[in-house]
């Protein structure tokens, strides 16, 4: 070892573990669990799940039919907010969005790394309850991370391990395709 | 590699590296701010909802349409794969007549003009020789106004350019062309061969008739390649294929100045 490569040696190592920590963080293989965020609306699951009982396909509309669930256009939510709670300053909100013609920017809370599918309506379809993954959203005054989402986790339901208990495929594929 | 030679070439000994106790500083500081880092939160990831949800629309489901290939005036038929309201796939419509659910190299690829990053994004207008980038409402009122100057001259000096268009639309701008006192417009085509379109006007009367080479029990072909770009290529491969299989004497002469699919 020659006096460069030395002095190279240690920064340089520091630096592609740095590099290995934030690529790894980036690709969302770390578990967000509890994460919440502040959203651009305090939307309350509260008020349109619990006290309204409104069915969660109204709004994430595509949770049956796509790997996508469907988050609801803004036009869905001013479909009742035209008229309904006007005076609220969080419904103020999200009319100036749409006066604007803006959409809400919501901030993402659930996300599986690139290399993990996951189908929302195989699981919707097979009776898997929305609580099952996201938690009792129907209580979340702020929604948050109820569960890691890690790859534990996952096959810990496809081997029926849970309760009630379900059974699916758990080779590779089935979520690594 | 030698350590003796270099070190004492350049400061002499005790060999000049990186003290032990740096190393540890340095080690210590890098490993604080990886941990800080590596436990920062992530990226914060927008999730964008439509404003108003296009009809039919569902995000991650494929919706198809039946369309037209414009890539040359053979106009395959196609069937555009469409996600979140964005064109990902073409490929051949297998009911129409024309391509039979085939389509080339050049159809696939029309997707890369309609994402090209240098493609035009909004209406040009040519200001002092260059040309510049234009509101839409300035571009019509520019349009407006040359369409008003050349019909208050009578309408002379002026045709409309437009590449080759089907269906109902050619009519359609010619009547509205006719309004204005203008002649029928021109189609623009700079693949067009005009020695073949010329010389099937004289022998046949039309300028492109339709090969039948699933009749054909000979074919001769000079410097033409009807697999490749002579032609409406697509259904000439098609028929040509269904000619092979069909007649074990099927026979082909070509003369060509390079080598080409047809052989």
């Amino acid at each position: 070892m020659n006096l460069r490569s030395r002095w190279f040696a240690g920064p340089g190592f520091v630096c592609i573990a740095a590099l290995a920590t934030m690529l790894s963080a980036y690709s969302g293989a770390s578990s967000e669990e509890g994460n919440s965020p502040v959203q651009p609306v305090a939307f309350r699951h509260t008020i349109h799940v619990d006290t309204l009982k409104m069915n969660c396909l109204y709004c994430h509309f595509s949770a049956n039919k796509s790997f996508d669930p469907g988050l609801p256009a803004v036009g869905t939510c001013m479909g009742c907010h035209t008229v309904v709670a006007t005076g609220k300053p969080e419904i103020q909100k999200l009319a100036s969005y749409w006066n604007k013609k803006q959409p809400v920017p919501w901030i993402r809370i659930h996300k599986l790394p690139e290399y993990v599918h996951f189908p929302h309506m195989r699981h919707v379809n097979a009776g898997v309850t929305c609580q099952t993954c996201h938690g009792q959203i129907q209580n979340m005054k702020q929604v948050y991370q109820a569960s890691s989402l890690n790859m534990g986790w996952c096959i810990n339901c496809h081997i029926g391990q849970s309760n009630p208990p379900f059974r699916a495929r758990y080779d590779c594929s089935s979520c690594h395709y | 590699m030698s350590i003796e030679q270099e070190g004492s070439s350049v400061t002499g000994t005790p060999p000049n590296g990186v003290k032990r106790r740096e190393f540890l500083k340095v080690l210590g500081v890098g490993t604080a701010a990886t941990t800080m880092l590596g436990c920062a939160s992530e990226k914060v990831e927008k999730l964008i909802p439509y404003l108003v949800s296009p009809d039919q629309t569902v995000p991650g489901v494929s919706t198809y349409y039946a369309t037209t290939c414009r890539e040359c005036s053979v106009a395959c038929g196609l069937i555009a794969e469409t996600r979140d309201g964005r064109t990902i796939k073409l490929e051949g419509n297998p009911d129409h007549p024309v391509n039979r659910g085939a389509l080339c190299a050049r159809g696939q690829a029309a997707l890369q003009g309609l994402y090209n990053p240098d493609r035009y994004r909004g209406p040009m207008v040519r200001r002092n020789g260059k040309l510049q980038s234009a509101t839409w409402d300035e571009a019509l009122q520019v349009f407006a106004q040359k369409l008003g100057e050349t019909r208050s001259r009578g309408a002379t000096g002026a045709v409309f350019i437009n590449q080759h268009e089907s269906g109902s639309f050619p009519g359609f701008l010619d009547t509205w062309l006719a309004g204005l006192g203008m002649p029928a417009h021109l189609s623009y085509d700079a693949d067009a061969d005009h020695a073949a379109i010329a010389a099937h006007r004289q022998s046949y009367g039309v300028a492109w008739p339709r090969f039948d080479f699933r009749a054909a029990r000979l074919v001769v072909s000079i410097g033409a390649d009807f697999l490749d770009s002579w032609g409406a290529m697509v259904p000439q491969q098609l028929d040509f294929a269904d000619a092979r299989a069909d007649h074990e004497s099927f026979n082909r002469l070509m003369a060509q100045s390079r080598s080409m699919p047809a052989g």
